[in-house]
């Protein structure tokens, strides 16, 4: 188990979160873990064992006490390990149980102890135990043997130095797989109590044997019985000769008794002969007497029947009275299948009468509601009379409005229309003006160009003018200065232009001076006409009046048109309502008129039917006279009673006549009977009952006993038979069953290290010494080094005492002295180093044994100060060699001289304040 | 030039128990008589002064004396820390004590202090280099990535000397304090824990003399111009067959001869082994001619322990240090437990053993029977 990774937060003193990467010390060697005291130290080794074993390393360490006092109650407190075993790298994080504040709310929780592994290949086990297990699986060793083996926990080391054999063998067994040895030695002792147990209940048996046995019947030997089943362990011989001689005894017994009995039994059975025939006699006397008792009974019967039978006759006549009824009434069936028809006519009448009823009620309704509706259409129709008159005239009014409103219109049409000329008057007369003074314009530029020009002829008459040509105007050839044409004078075809120009600016106004005339004209026609509308619809001379007034007018005229419109509609609709009604109310007529009838009619109909009813029912009046029932069927259910009566009475007549029959038999059978008796009474012989009775009695008494005798007599034989066959039996399994248990518990015995007188040493103990020496074998190649050659370690042959087991107790030699000792008169130092080399040894041979516990860390806590400084260099040289490659050696301690001598270091240093502080330091 | 060159003095050093500061006092008065004697022009003491960082007070004071003693004598005196020293301990006061030529170096900062002297050929330069460790170099020049890279002695040496820029055309002399390469070691050296600490002899070449502590035994590496003067007094039985000696060297010219020559030291009590029977060495006759108050290490061949050996013996050789037996016993107690044994033995057979010796008979058939039926169901469930 190498650690590769270690964090501790809130644990111990460290407060803050520390993380220490172990990788880096390598895989062998030594590294120091230094530090003031108090600093920490212990407590990285706790946490490497905590996170494995959920304990600390060292006894008297508890891991609920491990939360750091510098921590928050906020702050949790874990430890977290990353280890490699077996090339495999796994991950623990473990809490011991702390106090620290909810996570919601006020006040403090309990947070339990957990721990999580992680295990190559991604299964996680979570749980404290679970994970303690688990590891305990993994690195194949529980706390006790990792304390033992890797972690020399301070103070601890003299323990794995002087603890007994008790414990060693704990820890062998589990170091070195001795434990099917072990197995051995309890299966053994195992076989042995079972072959005990099985000879236990074999001599129950046997007792319980004995037991059955039964010897009551003779005295002497029930004696011997006793006797024999108040020992211990009684001999066979002496039961099986017992029980031989009480078969033999029993038999004998048996035979005189089977006699004595034989005779018992026939003196009984003569004693019950006389008996029964004295019972006999007695009985027949009683016959005899109860006879002639009953003579007079049967008399008396015989004349009761007698008479009974006689008074049969009146039964007689009844029922001929019976009979002529029947016939009586068998004649008048005619008449009542009459009264049957009858009553079938009557009800069949009963039914047309209601449905008649039923029509005529129907008809009287329906005649009510045409009534109802005829006399509505004439009240409708006279409504109507007048409405064509009304709508005549409104036609006229909405004629009439129409009219006015189209004047009106055109009023208004015609004073727009005017407007609108008046517009376009002025626009004409606008452009007209501007046309006017784009003319005068032009003109006055005309003008201006022909002045120009005329100027300018000088100067073109100049142009042309050649020196030495004579002057057009003065006839001079000579001209010293001719005039010049001026800069933009126009040219006579740009005055041409213009004089166009000029020309077509003056037809334009004109042109526009006609139309706008031509408009005003228009104007001033219209003008007058709407002035003349203007006064006549709306009495005002002012256009803008008149439109206002019309425009008001209007309007109200639009509004009485609507309703006139609607008004319309409506008086429309009454008119053609009016043609309507008069074939609906020749309609109506028609149909009041049959429903009339039509009551009438039915009315008739139920007058004669109720007539003929009555006459039916007078009908059935009449014939019922004659009749006693009301139906057939009553009469008929008559006969049939009459019929049940008459066979009653004959019934009751037969039983009488049998009765008598019977009555006078009986008398006859009786008087056969007495003279019958009195013949036997006479002949019989009288004997003396009592004595019969007495001998009888004491016959059966004997014999009982004999009975009894018999039987126990029997049981017991068959017991003692029992007996004897089931203890030869026992004998038989006793003797395989003591072989057995010479056999194998000596096994046991040797196995489990128990033989009286012997040193206890058991089977696994036995195979652990080999071990233990080569153990202690390798533990003094260290011991010598370091010793200087003093002391080595052996195995102490002779147990203190022989009531403990021993095997693996541990002495020390001293070969200054030449003595050995007990490992206990070694001195602290001397100590130390005893038990690390004893460690190194035990850790050096579990590697080297086919166990696989693979062991690549130790940690050794303190000790090295109790060593003198060449001690103290023998030590590590040791623990260097030691280490080699493979093995990681951790040690703790202050000496100042580890420091300089040992590279690879844990530093902890303590703040009293913040808590602790570790880092790796590789120098 | 003529110098003197001691080391691994280990004042204070307690060997199997016996405080040998008596003996080193003397030792140290025979090595200043012989300085007064040669008066040579510097005493090189390479390292290993104490035995422990804190030694006792009286090893402190010896030193003193020691070194007055010496600085009485005119020479210069040149004293580098070694692994057991303090480094800063060690070096107290030493920069007031160089204006008076003696010379203590403890610590390492990338600067080492160089003595100058003087003879009729020039120049030498006396170069002091404490025991250093790569982490020490590498401390020194945390921003240099050459040296930063450093993990091995010799790569950490070499870049040392490197740094002390060396005139090659002057003499030049290292005082330093390592293990190096090809050098035989003693039981009373201590190995670094760790193993590879040697340094390799080449890094020495560009001096014309390495004055090397640490090695007790006095010995050449290569050639004498680099060399282990040895400890002055043995102080382990391993060194019991060496003759301990102080180093005087002569230095020639630059490229001349220089003369090495040792100068034997004749300690109070001698160490060494005495072998025999306790008979034998118990006898008149043997112990009457030799030295009897020397440390001893005596070693019995008898085969059993003798009862108050030790007791016996002391009466005769008081200062006896270690008893060793070489017998039967202890030539097996080397050897390693083999894997015979149990191991091939089965479980039947184990059984069989452990019954007899426990009832003193065999088991008869039907035991063994039984016992092996079992042991087949037992081992079996294992499986």
């Amino acid at each position: 188990m190498r650690p590769l990774r270690l964090c501790i937060t809130g644990f111990g003193p460290y407060k803050e979160k520390t993380e220490l990467d172990l990788a880096s010390l390598g895989k062998g060697g030594l590294y120091l873990v230094t530090g003031d005291t108090g600093a920490g130290k212990t407590y990285i080794f706790d946490a490497i064992t905590f996170a494995l074993y959920g304990e600390m390393s060292g006894s008297g360490r508890e891991a609920k006490t491990a939360r750091s006092q510098y921590s928050d109650p906020g702050e949790i407190t874990e430890v977290e390990l990353d280890f490699e075993y077996q090339g495999k790298t796994y991950h623990v994080v473990r809490n011991p149980e702390y106090i620290r504040a909810k996570k919601r709310g006020e006040g403090t929780a309990t947070e339990q102890p957990g721990a999580t592994l992680s295990l190559p290949g991604g299964r996680i086990v979570d749980g404290s135990s679970k994970v303690t297990e688990e590891i305990k699986q993994i690195l194949g060793i529980d706390r006790e043997q990792f304390r033992s083996i890797v972690m020399i926990a301070q103070g601890e080391f003299r323990e794995v130095l002087n603890s007994s054999t008790d414990e060693r063998i704990k820890l062998f067994r589990k170091l070195f797989n001795t434990e099917p040895y072990d197995r051995l030695a309890s299966e053994l002792g195992r076989m042995g109590k079972e072959v005990r147990e099985k000879y236990d209940r074999k001599m129950s048996d046997l007792r319980s044997a004995i037991g059955t046995a039964d010897c009551s019947f003779d005295e002497e030997l029930e004696t011997r019985l006793e006797a024999i089943k108040d020992t211990d362990t009684p001999s066979m011989e002496s039961i099986s000769s017992l029980l031989e001689d009480a078969i033999e005894v029993v038999t004998k017994k048996a035979e005189i008794n089977a006699k004595d009995l034989e005779k018992a039994e026939t003196e009984l059975t003569e004693a019950s002969n006389r008996l029964a025939l004295i019972d006999q006699y007695k009985e027949n006397l009683d016959f005899l007497e109860n006879a002639k008792n009953s003579i007079t009974g049967l008399d008396e019967k015989i004349k009761a029947t007698k008479k009974a039978l006689d008074d049969s006759e009146t039964d007689k006549k009844q029922i001929d009275k019976l009979k002529s009824e029947s016939a009586l009434i068998e004649g008048s069936m005619d008449s009542y299948d009459k009264l049957d028809a009858i009553v079938k006519e009557l009800d069949e009448t009963n039914t047309a009468l209601d449905e008649k009823t039923g029509k005529l009620e129907k008809a009287e309704a329906d005649k009510k509601t045409a009534e109802t509706l005829y006399s509505n259409l004439l009240k409708e129709k006279e409504d109507l009379r007048y409405s064509g008159e009304n709508l005549a005239r409104l036609r006229n009014e909405l004629e009439r409005t129409v009219n006015r409103i189209s004047i009106l219109e055109t009023l208004l049409n015609e004073i727009e229309k005017v407007k609108g000329l008046e517009v376009d008057l002025k626009k004409e007369q606008d452009e007209l003006k501007s046309l006017i003074d784009r003319a005068a314009k032009i003109d006055a530029e005309l003008t201006e160009m022909r002045t120009a020009y005329l100027r300018e002829q000088a100067g073109i008459l100049a142009s042309d003018m050649e020196e030495g040509e004579p002057c057009p105007v003065c006839g001079s050839k000579h001209h010293p200065e001719p005039a010049v044409i001026s800069e933009g004078a126009p040219t006579a075809a740009e005055i041409e232009i213009k004089e166009q120009e000029a020309k077509t600016a003056h037809d334009d106004a004109n042109e526009k001076s006609n139309s706008a005339n031509k408009i005003k004209g228009n104007l001033n026609a219209s003008l007058f006409s709407a002035k003349e509308i203007a006064l006549k619809e709306t009495g005002a001379d002012d256009l803008d009046e008149a439109k206002a007034i019309a425009v008001r007018d209007k309007a109200v005229l639009e509004e009485d048109l609507k309703k006139y419109r609607s008004d319309e509609k409506d008086l429309e609709k009454q008119s053609r309502r009016s043609e309507e009604i008069d074939p609906e109310l020749k309609k109506a007529k028609e149909d009041l008129d049959d429903l009339i009838k039509e009551t009438n009619e039915l009315n008739n109909d139920l007058t004669k039917l109720n007539a003929s009813a009555d006459g039916v029912k007078q009908r059935k009046i009449d014939i019922k006279k004659f009749l006693l029932f009301d139906s057939k069927t009553e009469a008929e259910e008559r006969i049939i009673e009459i019929e049940e009566e008459i066979k009653s009475k004959n019934d009751a007549i037969k039983k009488r006549s049998d009765a008598y029959n019977e009555a006078v038999a009986s008398k006859k059978a009786n008087d056969a009977r007495i003279e019958e008796l009195e013949k036997v009474v006479e002949g019989f012989k009288q004997d003396d009952e009592e004595e019969a009775r007495e001998a009888g009695y004491n016959a059966q008494q004997k014999k009982n006993s004999l009975n009894e005798l018999k039987i126990h007599l029997g049981t017991c034989k068959m017991a003692c038979n029992g007996s004897l066959s089931k203890i030869k039996e026992i004998e038989e399994d006793l003797i395989k069953i003591r072989k057995e248990h010479e056999v194998i518990d000596s096994l046991a015995r040797t196995a489990s290290g128990s033989l009286s007188g012997k040193e206890r040493i058991s089977l696994e103990t036995y195979v652990q010494t080999y071990y233990f020496d080569r153990v202690i074998k390798r533990a003094n190649r260290r011991l010598v080094m370091i010793s200087g050659g003093q002391y080595e370690f052996a195995r102490s042959d002779v147990s203190r005492d022989k009531r403990s087991h021993y095997g693996l107790d541990l002495e020390v030699v001293d070969h200054y002295g030449g003595s050995r000792r007990p490992v206990s008169t070694l001195s602290g130092g001397e100590s130390f180093i005893a038990s690390l080399s004893l460690a190194l040894g035990l850790s050096d041979e579990v590697q080297a044994s086919a166990g696989g516990i693979r062991l690549d860390a130790m940690f050794v806590d303190e000790g090295f100060g109790s060593l003198d400084s060449e001690t103290l260099e023998l030590a590590i040289r040791t623990l260097t060699e030691l280490s080699g490659d493979d093995l990681l050696v951790g040690i703790i301690s202050h000496v100042e001289a580890l420091r300089t001598r040992i590279d690879k270091q844990i530093v902890v240093t303590k703040d009293r304040a913040n808590g602790s502080k570790a880092s790796v330091f590789i120098l | 030039m003529k110098f003197i060159h001691l080391a691994d003095l280990h004042i204070g050093k307690r060997v199997n128990e016996f405080s040998m500061i008596d003996d080193q006092r003397y030792i140290l008065e025979q090595i200043t008589e012989k300085v007064k004697e040669d008066k040579p022009e510097a005493v090189l003491i390479a390292g290993d002064v104490y035995d422990k960082p804190l030694p006792p007070a009286e090893a402190v004071k010896l030193f003193d004396d020691f070194i007055s003693a010496l600085a009485d004598t005119g020479t210069d005196v040149m004293v580098i820390s070694g692994n057991h020293d303090s480094a800063e301990r060690l070096s107290f006061g030493s920069r007031i004590m160089d204006k008076r030529g003696i010379h203590f170096v403890g610590g390492y900062d990338g600067e080492t202090h160089k003595v100058t002297l003087k003879d009729e050929y020039g120049c030498v330069n006396f170069y002091m280099l404490p025991f250093i460790k790569p982490v020490h170099v590498r401390s020194a020049f945390p921003d240099d990535e050459e040296a930063q890279n450093l993990s091995t002695f010799t790569e950490a040496v070499d870049f040392a000397i490197k740094k002390m820029d060396v005139d090659t055309s002057e003499r030049n002399v290292l005082i330093a304090h390592q293990f190096v390469t090809g050098g035989e070691r003693s039981e009373s050296e201590e190995i670094s824990v760790g193993g590879l600490d040697n340094v390799d002899a080449e890094v020495f070449s560009t001096f014309d003399y390495t004055a090397l502590g640490h090695l007790h035994g006095p010995q050449n590496i290569g050639n004498e111009t680099i060399r282990y003067s040895g400890s002055p007094l043995k102080y382990s039985f391993s060194e019991v067959t060496q003759h301990k000696s102080i180093t005087e060297v002569k230095l020639g010219k630059k490229g001349g001869k220089s003369a090495v020559e040792s100068l034997v030291l004749e300690p109070i009590h001698d160490m060494k082994e005495l072998k025999g029977s306790f008979y034998k060495l118990t006898n008149n006759d043997y112990f009457k001619d030799i030295k009897t108050d020397d440390y001893i290490r005596i070693i019995l061949t008898d085969e059993e322990d003798v009862i108050g050996a030790l007791q016996s013996l002391r009466a005769i050789y008081p200062n006896i240090m270690r008893l060793d037996y070489d017998n039967e016993r202890t030539r097996s107690t080397m050897i390693l437990p083999d894997t015979e044994g149990n191991d091939l033995r089965t479980p039947l057979e184990i059984f069989e053993s452990f019954y007899e010796s426990q009832n003193g008979k065999a088991m008869d058939d039907e035991q063994t029977e039984i016992v092996s039926e079992l042991i087949g169901k037992v081992w079996g469930a294992d499986k």
